[in-house]
């Protein structure tokens, strides 16, 4: 084997490697997405929504401007705000453009399932927590949510029901309890 | 002159030449090329298509195309010189065809999806990365007449008609409605919805209701059959095929054997152990492509590109040759 052709074929071992080094690399960046907000905006929404100043939160979260790496996190919480301020409407606007930024994201789709429940739409809501359960077999919560939602799919009155009530735990997640 | 000099070793030029050369060379182009073919064909055995959209390999895909244009212009003068213009349209055409289907491919694989979705009667899907939420509202099916088919073959046989009744929705509201069916899909903005003609079938639901009347719900869906448990019996369930009244097995599992508990059908539970067993709702469901492929345009251009280069390229040399074969022969009468 020449020295050239030896050369060549390390230059393409080289360029995969790398490529695979940075694939691998942003990969474990996409993973890890949410826990490292930079933005002072977004962590100040996030620190006011937790100290459940959620007027204030929300003022923060639409200033945001949009573009960004992390943007469905800031509108992630802007939807989590509205379903705390039981504006449930904006909060399904909002939590689908979070949604859409980030499409694999099932914080958004069990937020989602909680705005829809509001709204009253029993099939929409349920189709998101059957969403988180496709990626998260083992969510209970989203189980447990999902089952309330066939029960009173099937009763179709879900005004006459008890409705689950939205709380927040200690991270600022939104958690539903029937 | 001395602008020219300056121009030929400036550093940028030095460094568009280095590449150009290095890209331009068989040396590099067989090995990408064989690469290629070896990553092909292994993202091919694994079960994960989709790095075929992984960037890595659509740069490779790219580097692939850079290398095949550079040798292009680089043989250009050549072929031009010896072989004449005719043999040069015939390589430039079929290399600008695959050039179109490289282009084809990683755009395709930048923006392209294809989605195979088992979507369920009165219920809406989600599918992450579509830009919408699939209702299918009914279901209608109607079948041909027994005996048309083999028995064993009725379950999976064509069906007289599958429609599929589809609504999309986008932010909570009904965006588009249509009916698909298997070889009428749906459009939509570019992006097609095609039934399955064959993965077809009924997901139901098991009702376990126990002493105090407390219910729970279990739906079950065919492609994966849950285990639930019944008191302490841990069980499964399955519809038997056939035809009359829908009617579902029940089965428990005892030392690593499957046996059978009972079956049960619509108004006819199963009690066991102080539980009631019963059918709930019974829906269809179908499986759907989903897909978009805004690089197929591309890829017939492509595909046409290189025929015409190929039978140009060839036509023109059997001509060519018959010209010098009839010319040979003429000189040869000439001097007879």
């Amino acid at each position: 084997m020449g020295k050239s052709t030896k050369v060549t074929l390390l230059s393409i071992a080289v360029i995969i490697v790398l490529a695979t080094g940075v694939w691998f690399y942003k990969g474990a960046q996409d993973q890890g997405a949410g826990t490292s907000i930079s933005a002072p905006s977004v962590d100040a929404g996030i620190s006011l929504f937790k100290d459940k100043k959620y007027a204030e939160a929300l003022e923060v979260f639409e200033s945001i401007p949009p573009g960004g790496e992390r943007e469905w996190y800031a509108r992630y919480y802007q939807g989590s705000t509205h379903i705390m301020l039981k504006d449930y409407q904006a909060a399904a606007d909002t939590l689908e453009q979070a949604l859409a930024l980030n499409n694999t994201e099932t914080r958004i789709m069990h937020a989602l399932g909680v705005a829809y429940f509001k709204l009253g739409n029993l099939k929409l809501s349920k189709a998101y927590f059957a969403a988180v359960l496709e990626i998260e077999p083992d969510n209970a919560e989203a189980r447990g949510l999902m089952d309330i939602m066939a029960k009173l799919e099937k009763t179709q009155e879900p005004e006459k029901t008890q409705e689950p009530e939205v709380t927040q735990d200690s991270e600022g997640t939104l958690e539903s309890e029937g | 002159m001395k602008a020219r000099d300056k121009l030929t070793h400036h550093p940028v030029t030095a460094a568009f030449k280095a590449v150009f050369s290095f890209f331009s060379s068989l040396k590099t182009a067989i090995p990408l090329l064989v690469i290629t073919i070896i990553v092909t064909i292994g993202i091919s055995l694994l079960p994960t298509p989709d790095l075929f959209r992984s960037w890595w390999y659509l740069g490779l895909l790219g580097l692939n195309g850079v290398s095949l244009t550079f040798i292009t212009i680089q043989h250009i003068p050549l072929i031009l010189r010896k072989k004449g213009r005719n043999a040069l349209i015939g390589v430039v055409v079929t290399h600008l065809g695959i050039l179109i289907l490289i282009v084809g491919a990683i755009y395709g694989g930048m923006s392209g999806f294809r989605y195979e979705v088992r979507v369920i009667e009165d219920e809406m899907t989600i599918v992450p990365g579509l830009p919408f939420v699939i209702h299918l509202e009914k279901l209608e099916v109607e079948e041909y007449p027994e005996g048309t088919f083999a028995p064993s073959s009725q379950q999976s046989a064509l069906k007289k008609k599958q429609d599929s009744h589809i609504t999309l929705v986008k932010n909570g509201q009904p965006w588009v409605s249509f009916v698909a069916k298997p070889g009428a899909p749906g459009y939509v903005d570019g992006i097609t919805v095609l039934p399955a003609l064959n993965d077809i079938g009924w997901t139901f639901e098991v009702i376990i209701t126990d002493g105090q009347g407390r219910q729970k719900i279990i739906p079950v869906k065919p492609w994966s059959p849950p285990v639930f448990n019944v008191g302490e019996k841990p069980m499964m369930v399955h519809n038997l095929l056939g035809e009359g009244e829908f009617t579902a097995q029940l089965l428990t599992m005892k030392d690593a054997e499957v046996l059978p508990v009972g079956v049960i059908t619509q108004g006819h539970p199963l009690e066991m152990d102080g539980f009631s067993i019963s059918l709930g709702d019974i829906r269809r469901y179908t499986s759907l492509m989903v897909y978009d492929r805004p690089h197929a345009p591309l890829l017939v251009t492509g595909c046409l590109a290189m025929m015409l280069g190929l039978i140009w390229h060839f036509y023109f040399r059997h001509r060519e040759r018959g010209r010098k074969k009839g010319t040979s022969r003429g000189e040869n009468d000439t001097h007879v």
